[in-house]
């Protein structure tokens, strides 16, 4: 992923170093125009008139440039108009090209140089003796220091808008989770922590949102079970004098409807929480073994043990064994449970009418009911959508397939701790 | 005598019917619509044992126990319409001692309200560790199984086999662990395999040995016991 921070200040250096390479450019260019104001033509007469005449013999115009490098405190040398040297006083003169010899200042690799075209053809070529470095350097060494002062102050400043945004970000990670508490630091006054301001407005509007429908699903439990006790105590009470028939199948529609209510809250509990919230190691065998106890079915296989949820688990080995009691017709219901290479496989086979291959994948949707089929049977329609929410909340699958001789074989892996 | 409990429910026809129903078995049931009610009868006279709502138009059940345990050691058998499964840790870890969800079955009711009530009646001693499935207890200092309170008859060696299988609930326990787990336990009879033995504690602790729910046979792969053997 690409850092906001890393992004912004890169911009930041990108223009630095665009803007120091402009000035610089622009100095060289300003510096190299070549102009010729007057005064170089007025310095140009000046000197002429102080220096001996062309013609003059060359000791005088040795004196005469000692006497000017005394008071200028330049290094100079007068060439002829042909280049050759006349005269030199102080350092030994850059060599000297009249090809390319052009009046005015210039930087050479001693200090600037100034030359000047005395009025006869003569050439007088200056150098300061302060041996001062290039102005240039200077410049680029001043706007570079600038730089990297601007870089460094930068720093902190970006990179603080970044851990904000990513603090933020995380914030909206933690409520998106499921972790409706998730609320962000709100600082400063710009916008980033307007953002963080309505963030904080909004997962407090979801948090009471989903509380209020959790409260709303507890409450509907506890109206829907209070009246369902009463039936269950009721049916007791009737003792020996009701047909035993009557007496059971009403027990039956009370348990029935007490799973119902459980499937329901049980669903939309984990609708709220994306993750495991217990993690133990279970023998899943041993759960099966335990749950198909309950229906006077035996499990078989090898031991195995997976890391889950207890509850889950044995709700998910639950359903599916109620599912083949209920569709799976008179047959024997068969569960079992594998290891094979690393996942622990859960099989409950039944020999029902089993499913037709189009809808083996939809029947895993809550209330769904296999098309054609007249009434088959009752059922909370929740309970297989269970199963394979907690298969896949466990890094599993949950398949239906067709069983070897007829029925439906529902595959659950999970993996081996 | 008869053994006095208070039911705080604000369900009224249901506390009618549990009145009833228990009032058959033997105990004398009082009825408190309110937490205050209540409370302000529990100060008054003196119960054997106290059903518990824990969702009362007045208060809430929990905070209720909490201050009923604060003041006395009463047994406490909560009831709770809404079965979540953090009402039930919840109740246990504030001092109730037994939980029940509705709908229930009365039968049940009475068969924990026995053992709660024994549970206390036998609190002159020091208690001993036990090791408690639905209705079945196992009391590892005296060495007696209990269903429903009701102390059911094998021996030392079927015990060792329980208890060896009780303390690993939940897990698949082959004959060879299961031996080697017994090892040190004095054999009472050599000819007798561990599966004789297992059918005769079936046969004491089952509800129906037929259709075993608390020892279970993995066929070729050994037992496991059940840990969660009421519902």
């Amino acid at each position: 992923m690409q850092r906001l921070y890393l992004q912004f200040y890169v911009t930041i250096l990108v223009v630095l170093a665009v803007f120091v390479g402009a000035a610089v450019l622009l100095w060289r260019v300003a510096d190299d125009d070549n102009r010729t104001p007057q005064y170089l033509d007025v310095a140009a007469e000046l000197t002429g008139a102080l220096l001996p005449e062309i013609n003059a013999p060359r000791p005088d115009q040795q004196r005469a440039i000692e006497a000017l490098q005394r008071k200028l405190r330049f290094d100079i040398a007068l060439y002829e108009s042909d280049g050759d040297l006349i005269a030199m006083a102080g350092k030994v003169p850059p060599r000297f090209n009249v090809e390319r010899a052009r009046v005015g200042w210039r930087r050479g690799p001693g200090g600037p140089n100034f030359t000047l075209q005395l009025p006869d053809g003569r050439w007088l070529v200056a150098r300061q003796v302060r041996e001062r470095p290039n102005p240039i350097f200077w410049i680029a060494a001043a706007l570079g220091m600038v730089a990297i002062a601007v870089a460094i102050a930068a720093f902190p400043v970006v990179r603080g808008l970044g851990r904000r945004l990513e603090r933020l970000r995380a914030g909206v990670d933690r409520l998106g989770g499921g972790d409706l508490a998730a609320r962000v630091k709100v600082e400063g006054r710009d916008e980033v922590a307007a953002l963080a301001e309505s963030f904080n407005r909004s997962a407090q509007r979801i948090e009471e949102l989903v509380t209020a429908h959790r409260m709303l699903l507890a409450n509907a439990s506890h109206e829907l079970r209070t009246p369902l006790a009463r039936i269950a105590v009721a049916a007791a009470l009737l003792g020996q004098n009701a047909d035993p028939k009557t007496r059971d199948s009403l027990k039956q529609d009370v348990a029935e409807l007490d799973q119902l209510i459980e499937q329901i809250l049980l669903a939309s509990r984990l609708e709220a929480v994306p993750t495991l919230e217990h993690r133990e190691p279970v023998d899943l065998l041993a759960l099966a073994a335990e749950e198909a106890s309950h229906y006077d079915l035996e499990a078989t296989g090898q031991p195995v043990t997976v890391s889950g949820d207890r509850t889950l688990l044995r709700r998910l080995v639950r359903n599916l064994v109620e599912n083949a009691r209920r569709y799976g017709g008179e047959g024997p219901i068969t569960v079992s449970v594998t290891d094979e290479g690393g996942r622990a496989v859960l099989n409950v086979s039944d020999h029902g009418p089993g499913v037709p291959e189009a809808e083996r994948q939809r029947i895993f949707e809550p209330f769904y009911r296999l098309a054609g089929g007249a009434e088959t049977g009752r059922g909370s329609g929740l309970g297989l959508a269970l199963v394979l929410d907690i298969a896949r909340r466990h890094g599993g699958d949950a398949v239906c397939l067709a069983a070897a001789g007829g029925g439906s074989r529902f595959r659950v892996d999970l993996p081996v701790v | 005598m008869a053994e006095r409990i208070l039911m705080i429910d604000d369900d009224n026809r249901l506390a009618g019917m549990v009145q009833d129903y228990l009032g058959g078995a033997g105990f004398r049931v009082t009825v408190a619509g309110t937490g205050r009610d209540g409370e302000a009868l529990l100060k008054r006279e003196t119960f054997d044992a106290v059903i518990l709502d824990l969702m009362l138009p007045d208060a809430d059940g929990l905070d209720l126990c909490r201050k009923l345990r604060a003041t006395s050691d009463v047994p406490i058998l909560m009831l709770t319409a809404r079965g979540e499964p953090m009402d039930k840790v919840v109740g246990l870890e504030i001092g109730a001692d037994d939980y029940l969800a509705k709908p229930f079955e009365p039968r049940e009711l009475q068969a924990r309200l026995r053992a709660i009530l024994r549970r206390k009646g036998g609190s002159g001693t020091a208690p001993s560790e036990i090791l408690r499935f639905g209705r079945l207890e196992i009391d590892k200092g005296a060495r007696v199984v209990r269903v429903d309170g009701e102390e059911r008859t094998i021996t030392s060696y079927q015990f060792a086999i329980l208890l060896a299988l009780a303390e690993r609930a939940g897990r698949v326990l082959s004959r060879d662990a299961l031996m080697d787990v017994l090892k040190g336990e004095k054999l009472e009879a050599f000819d007798r395999s561990v599966d004789v033995h297992i059918s005769r504690i079936r046969a004491a602790i089952e509800d129906d040995p037929k259709k075993p729910r608390r020892i279970l046979t993995l066929r070729g792969t050994g037992y496991v016991f059940a840990r969660d053997q009421d519902r």
